[in-house]
């Protein structure tokens, strides 16, 4: 025990008073160093090694306060000595920076007494520890709420940027937008949505669209196309309104679903696109095309019968000369009838609202006689024409005569651009994935690489016009094109310079669903699924 | 028996083609140039088939065959509508109101008279 107890400096100017003191330490087993001045008790202090310094309170004040403070400065516990018996004799000492007192009338017990002082310090110093610990902790945490706090505030700055820019853009677009919430109520209308479904948003907002009044058509429009998004991702409609500025308004509606950050439906977005221009443009297109057809086929149904029936002989006999001359007439009014009918497709295809005029119809309809216009002329070539049909009879569901128009234009190229004595070869067969392919085969001239995405542009020729050996204004491929992409497919080219083409694409099979849903309302286009 | 046909048509030059074509094949044509006429024409001479154009002056195509369908005298008779104008569900519209077919100008001479031959005498 006697190594383990500390080492104690007893600083007392009067021998007769420490040497009892240090001799009553030194036998409850501390180790003992006296310094009768002031100046040694420094001493020994800077030394090191002193736990505990017992002063006599008969040094002059000035040295008491030095050394109390000197061994506060080293890490000894300072003690007074004095009758602690007196509670003034306590205070004096705490006075003067002592953390205890030792009685030196009873040094007998003075052992007890720094023990009991010790303990209070390593107490007092365990307790400091802890409280420093945790005034670390707490201003670790200050720190770190401080943070997020700005990072947050930072965060929030950008959200209502980012909010106020999207609000700006929501009310200044030139088209309507409606959102409804997952419960199916109103959160957002922008003044153009106002204008088109003659509702006020103060009204509209917080309530269903089917309670609210205006513009009972367009919002019945909505309404339905709303409760189709349990089953679709999104629902386009052309829909035909009355306005109260204006006599009618074609609006185009988009409707979507818009999902969380979890990927489920939050709820529902109406955009409305005003396309009463577009539309009306479209309108007097179509019919300008169609008084263009009349006009022009009427006439050529004059020549073309009349030379047809002249070649046949019902006129009377012919001399050769002039049966050449008839056969020619009736050659260029073909020709001059096909050029129409593609200008004409031209104008279709390029209006918004082809692929109308789609129906349900069997496969075998639609090959019969699909090659039948191109036999005689490939005859007079010798070239070998086969066409072969490896599907079973499905229904297709396509516009029928536009389907006929495109495969038709790659067959009629095929046995263009073929040599005499050569072969081209039509198949329809069934793709890995089940869609019925097209495809068109010669042995022809082929396409460079350079020109096989050119080549379904408008007016593109691969030859210079002025001296070009094969006839066409460059828009058959071009119409094929539109044709087969507005039925959702492409046409894909394989080919090398001099050594024959392939042109092919695939239908998807026909299933009912698809057919239904195009048929919602009066005026519709076809729903992207 | 000789069978007969029925143009309805404004243009003359129609009438006349159409007529030299179907008269080589056997049959006797008659023709009006607008839909009054011709329904007028359908109850007094009941042909066997009926060349109906869609534009015309007055009542259209579309009113005539009405108007021939909806006639107990006429409305047996097969009537093929015959127009050199697109039609968006032409076909469709045509057989939604009761015309055995459609057909288009310009048109083949052959096939023309394959399809009057196919239809000619189906009265119901």
């Amino acid at each position: 025990m006697a190594t383990n107890e500390a080492t104690i400096l007893v600083a007392d100017p009067d021998p007769a008073a420490a040497r009892p003191l240090a001799a009553a330490l030194t036998a409850d087993g501390f180790t003992v160093v006296v310094a009768p001045t002031a100046a040694t008790a420094l001493a020994s202090l800077a030394g090191g090694g002193v736990q505990v310094m017992t002063v006599a309170l008969t040094f002059p004040l000035v040295e008491t306060d030095a050394l109390v403070s000197a061994a506060v400065l080293h890490g000894a516990l300072p003690l007074a000595v004095g009758d602690a018996g007196q509670p003034a004799m306590l205070q004096t000492a705490m006075a003067i920076g002592c953390r205890g007192c030792v009685d030196g009338l009873a040094p007998a017990a003075a052992g007890a007494a720094v023990r009991s002082a010790l303990q209070r310090q390593r107490g007092v110093a365990r307790q400091r520890e802890q409280y420093q610990r945790l005034r670390f902790q707490y201003q670790e945490l200050r720190r770190q709420c401080a943070q997020q706090t700005e990072r947050f505030q930072e965060t929030q700055e950008t959200f209502f940027l980012d909010l106020s820019r999207m609000m700006t853009i929501i009310s200044n677009i030139m088209d309507g937008i409606v959102f409804v919430d997952r419960d199916g109520n109103v959160t957002l209308m922008n003044p153009v949505a106002e204008d088109l479904l003659g509702v006020r948003s103060f009204l509209a907002l917080g309530k269903p669209l089917a309670a609210l009044s205006g513009c009972d058509d367009l919002l019945r429009v909505l309404v339905a196309d709303h409760r189709q998004m349990a089953d679709l991702k999104e629902v386009t409609q052309t829909v035909e309104v009355p306005h109260t500025q204006q006599d009618l308004l074609y609006i185009k509606t988009i409707t979507s679903r818009v999902l969380d950050y979890r990927g489920q439906v939050a709820g529902i977005l109406s955009v409305l696109k005003d396309v009463t221009a577009e539309f009306k443009s479209d309108q007097l297109k179509n019919q300008y095309l169609s008084i263009v057809a009349h006009e022009l086929r009427t006439p050529l149904t004059g020549i073309k019968t009349f030379s047809t029936m002249m070649c046949k002989g019902a006129l009377g006999a012919l001399t050769e000369r002039q049966q050449r001359v008839v056969e020619s007439i009736r050659e260029q009014s073909l020709r001059l009838e096909h050029q129409i009918d593609k200008l004409i497709n031209l104008g279709h295809l390029e209006s918004d609202n082809y692929g109308q005029d789609r129906e349900v119809f069997p496969l075998s309809d639609f090959v019969t006689g699909l090659i039948a216009p191109f036999e005689q002329p490939a005859r007079d070539r010798q070239i070998e024409l086969q066409f072969a049909c490896a599907v079973e009879d499905l229904p297709l569901h396509a516009d029928r005569a536009d389907l006929r128009r495109a495969c038709q234009a790659l067959i009629e190229n095929a046995v263009k651009f073929t040599a005499d004595g050569g072969k081209v070869w039509v198949h329809v067969r069934h793709r890995a994935d089940g869609s019925v392919e097209f495809a068109v085969k010669d042995t022809g001239i082929g396409v460079d690489p350079r020109y096989q995405r050119r080549i379904f542009e408008k007016f593109f020729q691969v030859e210079d016009p002025l001296t070009r050996h094969h006839g066409g204004a460059g828009l058959g491929l071009f119409v094929s094109r539109g044709i087969v992409e507005a039925h959702g497919s492409r046409i894909e080219v394989s080919s090398r310079l001099g050594q024959g083409a392939e042109f092919s694409f695939a239908l998807p099979l026909y299933q009912r669903r698809a057919v239904e849903s195009t048929a919602v309302a009066a005026v519709s286009a076809p729903v992207q699924q | 028996m000789e069978r007969t046909v029925l143009i309805i048509e404004d243009e003359k030059l129609i009438i006349v083609s159409t007529q030299m074509v179907l008269e080589a094949a056997g049959f006797r044509v008659e023709s009006a140039t607008n839909g009054e006429d011709g329904i007028a024409k359908a109850k007094s001479m009941s042909p066997d088939l009926v060349l109906l154009d869609i534009m015309m002056p007055g009542i259209d195509g579309w009113e005539t065959l009405t108007r021939l369908k909806r006639d107990q005298e006429t409305s047996g008779i097969p009537v093929i509508i015959f127009t050199a104008r697109e039609h968006a569900r032409g076909h469709q519209k045509s057989a939604e109101m009761g015309a055995a077919d459609y057909f288009r100008k310009p048109f083949e001479p052959d096939e023309l008279i394959e399809l009057v031959e196919k239809h000619v005498g189906q009265r119901t």
